[in-house]
């Protein structure tokens, strides 16, 4: 009501005040937005001068002006306009929101542009996406934000890496992952435990050929670029705490294990285990005890961070601070992540021509870890959970924790809680550019950086564990210690041209060189023989003689790779209507002999902006159309070996003296993996802004594929890693937004992002398959395609599992030779996200849903406890089913024939998570300035991975690999958070 | 113009190329370049082709395919394959059986390719020199003869029988076929008879290829051969240089405190695969039971309490008759089951002198070597042979199966033999039924790998598989 008065108010005003005429003079209004608001801190500059103001709380500014002046207001996130000032000294300015994005700036490879400008492939993720979420690691926060990008977490421990897949699997031997790239800077991929995400400005994942190709031999499998936040030229300093608190908890497990008396009866059928040959009378006795270890290893954790941030900027000068403390308990004892990072931004203009900039974060992170996660062991308590026996308890009558041979839950317990693995990390990533404008129209730019990080992993046992005294040699405990320190250089030196003739044509040329090193040294030992008063401890190990054989082991190494390019990228615009783009790069890697050191890579694309042109003038529901298309070729040189062009020999003992012995052979004529990439988008907003999105299409071909070529094992090898073949993947991608409704009090937006990628292997070389691990590398088929023998049943006359033959038919004779590839991929055809975000007065809701189908994943986990063989550990209720006399129709044969892998333990593990909820609460901005303290004042609850809708049958469809093995889940974190700034 | 010689300048830098990105130095790799070029480094190129051998597979295979051990209910799955012959072209045990045997000998190829060009500047180095390249041809000859024992079809020295591809040089791409096994017993005692001429017999290093282990290579091939002859006179050789250990002496053996009667041994130290690890785990779990079938055996023709052969065999402070666990390799406390692998023992040549004799109808002399032999482990009787058949079943099913228990022979000689393997009702209880291997079996003869018949396709594969 109070807004509608003043809106009136001001109308009245605008007509009533006509008069006053001077030179110089005072001009007032207010500033709101399209909804009628007030806009505080708007800026209003008077164009051509550097004087400027900002507008108060309520909206309004008073600046001194002479008449004929311009004066042009802007707000983040707002159309810019520019008021022309005749002899009224009132002007109220409503800016609209800048949904058109016609500005909105896009990193692309060494540089940005505008939306319009861009031709290639690439999707951006805000800050506003990725901060604020809790997970330790960024690259998990990107899953469901941009389609095309697959995020597959493997692991739940607070901090762990994420599979990032862009447009498929590019590669069969080689890496298939993309490259990040911080501020220009290229980082380790999978390491950003002791990255700052809320640090991050915005996200542009490159996906085709023609934003890629300016990476070259790094770029195949598509590139991260993140931007950090750098501040604000003429801002006032401003302060922000951000606070989160909360909890992880172990998400649905979906299955169930047998109780004490289930198990022990079982025993008792198969004549093996503790139950065998038990009357009930003494299963009874022993089924008291009903340890539910899910319990014992799985507990509720603290997830916690304080973060300060302090942005600001004069004419001349910008900089972004940041302080934060994270810390986040696992959901498995002992498993934990605390991390510290400092960040400083800096940019400063010289002069009109130069200017200069720093980036720099610094970060400490400390990772505790579970014992041999993702493995199938039994100190894994992600396996001890299920196999341990329900019948043995944790504790003895005395207390102390019931270890030994067969104590399979109170070995696993003990290991976790009295053993050790951790790593503490140094990370420095550090980058500073120069950059000048040498002549009219040429900018010389220079940026080097570092990323520099330093591990220190530690793992250990006590002399007095039962895992501690099985270690060989000593039996009595061990202590390992590996540092790591890892350095990348990069130097990037620019010299660009830039121009626009007769307002029409705008060109621009620029010329790079860049060079990258990286430098890895490692070195550790392990030492034997602990004094149980300093377990832990690197000096609690013995010395080593040849008496008591506790001779502690040494290790290390040194690795230098690097790139050299030079390259160039020319952009062509005509009247914003049409595009043209192209790169050329020179690649030299140290990876490969001289012949083959140098690759070329290029690109081409162009661009048509259909509703800029006349005859789109008259197409009212059209706001923007854009065609785009590219064609261009990337490498890949990642995973290949160092010097694998080389015949290596390596250190060989004997006898505790050491030789030399040829280690692998090498390939001079290895070469680039090559993909070859087509693209074709059509970015749309339609119906006033209300619904925007881009559509795309692509296929990728990725020639000479490394392959391992097989040798006759009489040469000593088994295989050389060598150039062969081919493999396609296409895909479709869709991303859409669609503004429901838009008011001052209620918004809505639904969004959702789509990508179907179908991959082939068109050509093998040497051979037309070949079987890697539980699945089949094979022409026609998908790259993770599983291979095992099709499972029909159990024959209800005798119990005897039943396979299908290659034929077809039924056979109770198993053999491998009889192994299918009809059981779909480990990689998902279908993934994407989908969610809605808005606002309802004060209060903000977003929440964000990710889905894959078409995935099938080999359930390890079902061989173990769905086998009666292994009943000496605890087995799945499913086992309660087994055949046991004839006529019984039962999935599951007796235990008088063996347990075989088929089909019957590969899984649908297609799923649909519901990632995250937030629900917050801003106070307005009336009250929050009343207190004369803060500005802004939000509070906020979220919680990640609500549940999940899936048919597998383990703790978490999703995961990094093709083989579920006891991973590490993914918890449910519930936090409320709070954001003041000052 | 100033600006012009500025932008020149920059375009200088931007394009000076640093080269030092990708032509990188190999810190801390060894290229074949520089990886042999003094004698010192052959001397570690040797080393490499020693540490190269595994030494306790054939242990592994010979032990748990026969019916030397018994499978406890509690395995869970270690050696299950092998011991109840559920064996496939894929099998992993006899696919790392052919390809270590020929890293071995590919390893050994290399030495030899560059060895000659490496020039020796003092006579000692000239004399290492020539020990280095007899060494790598003696554990060419060695390895082929293993390959041949496992994958020949027979070891009838025929040029109808398929052996298995002779190896003599350095070989990537190629694809090489079977040699006929007459072609492999050719290749082989060529090569030891060329590793005999180049070295020394002052070169007594037991964990090493000397000419005493060249010897009684050369014997026991003469045996599988057929050549008897060849077999007496090279056994009489080594007997005459190794005495028999004393019962005192053969306990210390197999805790590597004695090398008495160790001609050649695989030396083993903290870090080495352990061979107890073919029986039981480092922590004390079971993978296989020495057999029923095995325990009578030792309980029946060893001379008892004067027998020393009766404690090294078991683990007896470990064992009980339901549970008798090997003894041959408990390693030390601090490395269970780490034990240095004995290759060649002083008693096998009597045994090879002894069969090679009764074979060329020699009983007497037969029956002597095995009085002799007998007597070193405690024995007052004295043996006496009246056929052939009594003497090779005496020396082969009995003697042989004692005295080399665990040390890999019992498959070989159960095939040369032609016996049959028929495990007792409680041996085979656990074994999914795997109770009786007829002689004819095709799974007598391990498979070539599927890996090999994958890359080679001059490669044949034995008949069955």
């Amino acid at each position: 009501m109070k807004t509608k008065f003043s809106v009136v108010l001001t109308l009245l005003l605008v007509f009533a005040v006509q008069i006053s005429f001077a030179q110089q003079k005072t001009v007032s209004g207010t500033v709101t937005e399209d909804s009628g608001l007030p806009l505080p801190g708007a800026t209003i500059l008077n164009q051509g001068t550097s004087k400027g103001v900002t507008t108060d709380f309520d909206g309004k500014y008073s600046i001194s002006v002479s008449e004929g002046a311009t004066l042009v207001i802007s707000y983040v996130g707002m159309e810019s306009q520019s008021i022309s000032i005749g002899t009224s000294s009132i002007y109220n300015v409503t800016l609209i929101k800048d949904v058109s994005t016609l500005d909105e700036v896009i990193l692309v490879g060494y540089g940005s542009t505008s939306k319009a400008k861009v031709t290639g492939s690439i999707s951006t993720i805000s800050s506003e996406t990725i901060g604020q979420v809790p997970i330790g690691s960024f690259d998990q926060i990107l899953q469901g934000q941009a389609p095309g990008v697959q995020v597959f977490s493997g692991s739940g421990q607070p901090g762990a890496p994420a599979r990032v897949r862009i447009r498929g699997n590019g590669s069969i031997n080689g890496s298939s992952a993309p490259i990040y790239i911080v501020d220009g800077i290229q980082i380790t991929a999978g390491d950003f435990a002791s990255l700052n995400a809320n640090d991050f400005e915005t996200v542009s994942v490159l996906k085709d050929a023609a934003s890629t190709a300016s990476y070259g031999s790094r770029g195949a499998n598509g590139v991260i670029l993140i931007s950090t936040k750098k501040g604000n030229y003429n801002q006032k300093t401003a302060f922000t705490y951000k606070t989160q608190y909360g909890i992880t908890e172990v998400g649905n497990a979906p299955f169930a294990m047998m109780s004490s008396r289930e198990i022990l009866e079982f025993q008792r059928t198969v004549n093996s285990g503790a139950g065998a040959g038990l009357s009930d009378e003494e299963i009874t006795e022993l089924a008291t005890t009903n340890t539910n270890w899910k319990d014992v290893f799985f507990r509720t954790g603290i997830t916690q961070s304080h973060e300060v941030e302090i942005s600001g900027g004069d004419d001349d000068s910008r900089f972004f601070s940041s302080l934060s403390y994270f810390d986040q308990d696992g959901i498995a004892e002992r498993s934990n992540l605390q991390r510290f990072t400092i960040r400083t931004n800096y940019e400063n203009k010289v002069n009109s021509k130069t200017k200069f900039g720093i980036n720099t974060s610094l970060g400490f992170s400390k990772s505790n870890f579970i014992s041999s996660e993702n493995a199938i062991a039994l100190q894994n308590p992600f396996a001890a959970a299920y196999l341990a026996q329900p019948y043995q308890s944790l504790y003895d009558d005395e207390g102390n924790i019931q270890t030994g041979p067969g104590f399979t839950g109170g070995n696993s317990y003990e290991e976790l809680i009295k053993n050790g693995n951790n790593n503490q990390q140094v990370k420095i990533i550090a980058q500073g550019f120069f950059e000048t404008e040498l002549m009219k129209n040429i900018v010389f730019r220079t940026d080097l950086g570092i990323d520099y990080s330093q591990d220190n992993f530690i793992d250990f046992s006590g002399p007095n564990t039962y895992y501690g005294g099985i270690v060989t040699p000593g039996g009595e405990g061990d202590y390992g210690e590996s540092n790591n320190y890892n350095s990348r250089l990069t130097a990037t030196t620019k010299l660009g041209y830039s121009n626009v003739f007769n307002e029409k044509h705008s060109v621009d040329v620029s010329l790079f060189s860049e060079y990258y090193k990286q430098n890895f040294r490692s070195s550790g030992f392990r030492g034997y023989g602990i004094n149980p008063l300093l377990n832990g401890y690197a000096n609690g190990t013995t010395a080593g003689t040849p008496e008591n054989e506790l001779i502690p082991t040494i290790f290390g190494g040194k690795t230098v790779r690097g790139l050299f390019a030079a390259f160039a990228i020319a952009n062509y615009d005509y009247d914003s209507k049409y595009g043209f783009s192209a790169s050329l790069r020179r690649d030299a890697s140290s990876k490969f002999s001289d012949k083959n050191q140098w690759g070329t890579f290029y690109s081409v694309a162009g661009r048509w902006n259909i509703s800029n042109e006349e005859f789109m003038s008259d197409v009212s529901f059209v706001n923007n159309l854009k065609l785009r298309a590219s064609y261009g070729t990337s490498g890949n040189q990642a995973s290949v070996a160092d010097f694998a062009a080389e015949t290596r020999y390596g250190q060989i003992s004997y006898g505790g003296v050491n030789g030399i012995g040829v280690a692998s052979i090498g390939n001079p004529d290895l070469k680039w993996e090559t993909s070859v990439q087509s693209n074709i988008g059509l970015d749309f907003d339609l119906f006033d802004y209300k619904l925007s999105g881009t559509l795309e299409f692509y296929d990728n071909k990725t020639i000479d594929l490394f392959i391992d070529y097989s040798l006759s094992l009489t040469s000593g090898f088994s295989s050389l890693q060598s150039n062969a073949g081919s493999m396609r993947n296409s895909g479709v991608e869709l991303d859409l937004n669609y503004t429901v409704i838009n008011t001052e009090n209620f918004s809505l937006d639904l969004y959702g992002n789509f990508n179907y990628n179908k991959n082939e292997i068109l050509d093998l070389g040497q051979v037309s398959e070949f079987e890697s691990g539980t699945s089949i590398i094979r022409e026609g088929l998908s790259l993770g395609s599983h291979y095992v023998v099709g499972w029909a049943g159990v024959n209800p006359a005798n119990g005897e599992p039943l396979y299908y033959d290659l034929d077809g038919n039924v056979t109770n004779v198993f053999s491998d030779g009889n192994a299918t590839a009809n059981w779909g991929s480990s990689n998902p055809e279908y993934t994407g996200g989908y969610g809605l975000r808005g606002t309802l007065g004060n209060f903000d809701f977003s929440t964000l849903f990710t889905f894959a189908d078409e995935y099938y994943r080999f359930n390890n986990q079902s061989f173990f406890q769905e086998n009666a063989n292994f009943s000496q550990f605890n087995l799945s209720t499913v086992m309660n089913t087994m055949w046991t006399q004839p006529g019984d129709v039962t999935e599951v044969q007796s235990y008088l024939f063996p347990r075989q892998f088929s089909s019957k333990d590969i899984e649908d593990a297609s799923f649909t998570k519901w990632r995250n909820l937030t629900v917050g609460y801003t106070l307005p901005s009336k009250f929050a300035s009343k207190t004369n303290f803060f500005q802004s004042f939000r509070v906020y609850a979220q919680v990640q991975n609500l549940k999940t809708w899936t048919n597998f049958t383990g703790f978490d469809p999703e995961d990094d690999n093709n083989i579920a093995g006891y991973e590490y889940p993914m918890p449910t974190i519930y936090t409320v958070g709070l954001n003041i700034k000052f | 113009m100033k600006n012009i010689f500025k932008f020149l300048f920059l375009v200088g830098i931007l394009f000076t190329s640093c080269e030092d990105a990708y032509n990188v130095a190999p810190d801390d790799e060894i290229l074949e370049a520089n990886a042999i070029t003094s004698v010192a480094d052959l001397e570690k190129a040797a080393l490499g082709v020693y540490g190269f051998i595994s030494g306790s597979n054939l242990i592994n295979y010979s032990s748990r395919f026969t019916d030397d051990l018994r499978l406890p209910a509690d395995n869970r799955g270690q050696g299950v394959q092998v011991h109840t012959w559920n064996i496939t072209a894929g099998n992993g045990t006899t696919t790392s059986l052919w390809s270590s045997l020929y890293n071995v000998i590919s390893r050994a190829n290399r030495v030899l390719n560059v060895i000659d060009g490496i020039s020796a500047n003092t006579p000692e180095e000239e004399l290492s020199k020539s020990r280095i390249k007899a060494e790598c041809i003696g554990l060419r000859a060695m390895c082929h003869f293993d390959l041949l024992r496992a994958f020949a079809e027979s070891y009838e020295d025929s040029n109808s029988v398929l052996g298995v591809p002779n190896i003599n040089s350095v070989v990537v791409f190629e694809q090489p076929s079977r040699n006929t096994v007459a072609e492999n017993y050719a290749f082989i005692n060529s090569d030891i008879e060329m590793a005999m001429g180049m070295l020394d017999a002052s070169f007594t290093d037991n964990t090493r290829l000397t000419t005493t282990a060249l010897s009684a290579l050369k014997a026991r091939v003469a045996l599988y051969q057929g050549q008897y002859e060849t077999a007496i006179s090279s056994a009489t050789d080594v007997i005459g240089a190794v005495a028999l250990a004393t019962t005192t002496e053969y306990v210390d053996i197999w805790t590597d405190a004695s090398d008495a009667e160790v001609i050649f041994k695989l030396k083993r130290t903290t870090g080495d695969g352990a061979v107890g690890t073919i029986f039981q785990d480092t922590n004390g779990d079971i993978f296989f039971f020495m057999s029923d079938s095995m325990l009578n055996h030792v309980f029946d023709n060893s001379t008892g309490a004067n027998d020393p052969r009766f404690g090294t065999m078991l683990d007896l402070p470990n064992s009980s008759f339901e549970e008798p666990v090997v003894g041959k390799y408990l390693g030390t406390d601090a490395n269970p089951g780490l034990n240095d692998i004995k290759i060649f023992r002083g008693s096998e040549l009597y045994l090879i002198r002894a069969e090679a004799y009764a074979r060329s109808g020699q009983f007497e002399m037969a029956a002597a070597d095995m009085t002799t032999l007998r007597a070193a482990r405690g024995a007052a009787e004295t043996t006496s042979y009246s056929s052939e058949e009594i003497a090779l079943f005496d020396i082969i099913e009995i003697e042989r199966r004692l005295e080399l228990g665990y040390e890999g022979h019992r498959y070989f000689d159960m095939r040369r033999q032609g016996l049959t393997i028929s495990r007792s009702e409680t041996d085979c209880e656990a074994a999914a039924g795997a109770c009786s291997l007829p002689s004819d079996d095709f799974k007598w003869i391990m498979p070539i790998p599927q890996a090999e018949l994958f890359a080679n396709e001059n490669m044949t594969q034995n008949t069955g598989y």
